[in-house]
């Protein structure tokens, strides 16, 4: 099967979860018990007031019609509107969506880029100083809650020392560069505007840091089992026979074969860390989809729900299909099928 | 490799320089808001963080300041004996931000839309006004002729406030211009918009030659509203001087406040009122004596010191240094004898019962007083289930008698200064499926009482009615009455010109601030 082949059967496949999806997110949001009119409509609503807001939002009407004229909009491109803000919510998440995704996605380079050499660090001095210092970070970074770490680092770096912004994407008195992509980092340079890149670049540093903890931790040891898995292949024996340096050993055949797994662990990190910035982007203030999401869930806020499980439905699957491309350019002997 | 180190070494170094952009301008005030601002348009939003915003960007016909109610686009008005008819003479000078004036067919449009909209704002009126209430006399008399009498009618008026009838049309759609008016202000206030960043931070610009004038010594040139959800954040910024107030900081860090010269820590009583609402028809909460154990199980003293914010203990329905309180009140204290005596009354005289308690999940608030009356429910041999709730859900169960669990914490704010507003919602049982009335309370002469007071305009009559109405109450027990929380707010010193006032207790009114060497 070629690449091309493959790559429209996986998109194609998309379809049908997003249905499940929907279909799953829409039976949670709206069976469960709570009375989100009411919340919408205020303590002193009369019934009137939230049967008109009910007419409004087409929420007298029977569930699976709520249903098919909820999917028929959003093939239309209407996602709805916030019962709670009256904002539509497409609009919402390109203006949210962004900042989550800038967030993580330095997050997960930042964890990659210490994460990876922590673990072969590891591999190489097994059970000598450096891999008992690597296992004891990873150990301390995925036991300690992000946000308690979140609060020590804006407080110590960012209110004592000064060295960092204590929250946001940029000074509030700074407007943000004209939107392209909605990524500040990229934006900036697009512009040329370097000096709003770096305050940018400062602004995202701690809480990205912080973000990253957790998927060090496990990028780490899942480097560090993989290389001392592939250390006692006989290839690696043979290699070092014939005389090849340890060096070249290492980061060209041992870790290009242990970092399958590795590779696994980042793409599943980068989706958990979208998941699970909420925290990171409540103490930040980062104006991020996390408290977004959190905000609609408790208020129990059905459209954005719907859109938000949506958004990160087509996230989630596009990760899987991209890690499964680099499967393949990672090791030429695995095949699409 | 070193050079390798070296590159690294450098870009760490330059994210260590600090920016040189300034955080802060002299007269731009920076306000860490807890609460985003979801909407402005006056027909569909209400709390207290869009009440700011519109406060800042409309006029409204009276204004709160400190705890009065105060004529602001209104000059004088009338009233006829049975307070149906309500005639008010606008100020001649009031202009919206594009110049045209702020005249009566204006307010009318305004009402008008409101009540056709029947959005949240809408229920002051709802049940009081039609289409053919508000009409204009003249360019500048407007008169609402309602459909029943309402006494407390100007108490509802601070929240009308008055849109650029010709903005709206222009911009009018097929939802009578709520796509515009949700993210654009069309008003007459102190101040228009600047940047709106939705989620993240909305700038205020002061108009300068304000109509109104401005009540201070200075003004400010505008605010940034900056939403800062966490409370340690909160107080990391205004420590660092990122914002010049905070609206959140956390009682358990108010001693870094006070302790600095170069803050205040603003603490002051409020009418944010905390009860716990017993199920008046339940199978055990509707017999009197029961409720009356319960009230005195409760070791309220006990509460003052476990809460971690400052906290006032209610002496009856309502609160001390609210309009209508009723001094003398006989009102349950803790005391685990007299709940004995109660408790002998009942079917139920050795206890052996359950009952729930339904509070807010994750909110120590309203978890802690459960556990507190836990403890001395048990000294009666009655169990209290804890049943924490997410709040839609806490809401929807008050949604009928069948759902309304035993006992269930429930905050409440009057929403205007009158005794009707903290009264009937909460004690007439025609407001039977809100959560403020989660206590099923049901007495024809109670009802009859906040009935008549609401359509008599003597103000000795109508307070003689709501002490009846309370005493009535208080005798019966329809609740357990906890307590008020004071109101704190912290504010750089250099921020001149806070009044509290406590129809708004979390935020300020930015148009009576300036700031002096900021």
């Amino acid at each position: 099967m070629n690449l091309r082949f493959y790559l429209l059967r996986r998109i194609a496949l998309i379809v049908p979860t997003l249905i499940g999806l929907s279909i799953l997110t829409f039976s949670i949001a709206r069976l469960v018990p709570g009375d989100p009119v009411g919340l919408a409509a205020g303590p002193q609503a009369t019934e009137e007031i939230k049967e008109a807001l009910r007419r409004e939002f087409g929420l007298d009407q029977p569930l699976p019609a709520q249903y098919i004229n909820y999917m028929a909009g959003l093939f239309r491109g209407d996602w709805g509107q916030s019962l709670y803000t009256r904002r539509d919510v497409l609009p919402d998440l390109r203006t949210f969506w962004p900042a989550t995704l800038e967030l993580t996605t330095i997050a997960v380079i930042i964890a990659t880029l210490l994460g990876v050499p922590a673990g072969v660090i590891s591999a190489m001095y097994r059970n000598r100083l450096p891999d008992h210092v690597a296992r004891i970070l990873s150990l301390f970074f995925v036991s300690f809650p992000a946000f308690w770490l979140a609060m020590i680092f804006q407080t110590w770096f960012g209110r004592d020392l000064g060295m960092f912004p204590i929250n946001k994407r940029l000074p509030v008195l700074v407007a943000p560069p004209p939107t392209t992509t909605g990524l500040f980092l990229v934006d900036s340079l697009i512009q040329l505007d370097f000096e709003t890149f770096m305050v940018s670049l400062r602004h995202i540093f701690i809480p990205s840091l912080v973000l990253s903890f957790s998927a060090f931790a496990s990028i780490t040891r899942i480097t560090r089992a993989s290389m001392v898995e592939a250390l006692e292949k006989d290839f690696v024996r043979m290699e070092r026979a014939i005389g090849i340096p340890y060096r070249i050993i290492i980061f060209k055949y041992v870790l290009r074969n242990a970092f399958i797994a590795t590779i696994t662990v980042i793409s599943l990190n980068f989706g958990w860390l979208m998941a699970g910035a909420i925290l990171i982007e409540t103490i930040f203030d980062w104006p991020g989809l996390g408290l977004y999401a959190v905000h609609a869930s408790l208020s129990l806020d059905f459209q954005p729900i719907m859109g938000i499980a949506f958004l990160y439905g087509v996230v989630f699957s596009l990760i899987n299909i991209l890690t499964d491309m680099v499967y393949g350019i990672l090791d030429p002997r695995i095949r699409y099928g | 490799m070193s050079k390798r180190m070296l590159v690294i070494g450098l870009l760490l170094g330059l994210l260590l320089i600090p920016s040189v952009t300034s955080l802060a301008q002299d007269d731009i005030l920076l306000y860490g808001g807890n609460q985003d601002i979801e909407n402005i348009d006056p027909a569909t939003g209400e709390n207290y963080s869009i009440n700011a915003a519109l406060r800042s960007l409309y006029d409204a016909l009276y204004i709160y300041r400190g705890s009065d109610t105060i004529p602001h686009l209104v000059d004088s008005y009338e009233v006829n004996d049975d307070a149906t008819v309500w005639t008010f003479h606008l100020k001649d000078n009031a202009v919206f931000h594009d110049g045209s004036s702020v005249n009566a067919d204006a307010v009318v449009y305004s009402f008008n839309r409101i009540l056709a909209i029947s959005g949240p704002p809408s229920w002051r009126w709802a049940t009081i006004a039609d289409e053919n209430t508000a009409a204009a006399v003249d360019e500048f008399t407007v008169q609402f002729t309602l459909t029943q009498p309402y006494a407390p009618f100007i108490g509802t008026l601070p929240q009308l406030f008055v849109v650029n009838p010709a903005i709206v049309e222009a911009n009018l759609g097929d939802d009578m211009g709520q796509s515009y008016l949700k993210e654009n202000a069309a008003g007459s206030g102190p101040f228009t918009q600047g940047r709106w960043e939705i989620g993240n931070l909305y700038e205020f610009i002061a108009v300068d030659d304000y109509w109104a004038g401005w009540t201070g010594d200075d003004h400010l040139d505008g605010f940034v509203w900056v939403i800062q959800r966490d409370a340690s954040t909160q107080l990391n910024s205004l420590l660092a001087g990122e914002t010049h107030i905070a609206d959140t900081v956390a009682a358990s860090d108010k001693e870094k406040i006070v302790g600095s010269e170069d803050y205040v820590w603003e603490e002051h009583g409020g009418f944010f009122t905390n009860t716990l609402k017993m199920n008046n028809t339940g199978e055990y909460t509707s017999d009197i004596n029961l409720r009356k154990a319960v009230a005195h199980a409760m070791n309220y003293e006990a509460m003052v010191e476990a809460q971690d914010v400052k906290i006032t203990i209610l002496p009856g329905p309502t609160p001390a240094n609210f309009v209508g309180y009723v001094d003398g009140l006989d009102y349950p204290k803790y005391d685990l004898d007299k709940a004995r005596e109660y408790l002998a009354m009942t079917p139920w005289p050795d206890g052996g019962i359950t009952l729930d308690y339904v509070y807010v999940t994750d909110f120590p608030r309203e978890e802690i007083p459960g556990l507190i009356l836990l403890e001395g429910l048990a000294q009666l041999n009655i169990e209290l289930n804890m049943i924490p709730m997410l709040w839609p859900d806490m809401t929807a169960s008050c949604g009928s008698q069948e759902t309304g669990p035993d006992i269930i914490n429930i905050y409440t704010l009057p929403p205007f200064l009158d005794p009707d507003a903290h009264l009937y919602n909460q004690y007439h049982s025609g407001q039977w499926g809100s959560f403020n009335s989660c206590s099923f309370y049901q007495n024809d002469r109670v009802n009859e009482l906040l009935d008549t007071a609401r359509v008599i305009g003597d103000a000795a009559e109508r307070a003689a009615l709501y002490t009846e109405a309370q005493e009535i109450i208080a005798a019966e027990q329809p609740s357990v009455w906890m307590y008020t929380e004071d109101s704190s707010i912290s504010i750089n010193n250099c921020v001149k010109g806070f009044v509290y006032s406590p129809m708004y207790p979390i935020t300020v009114l930015f148009q009576d601030l300036w700031m002096e060497g900021c």
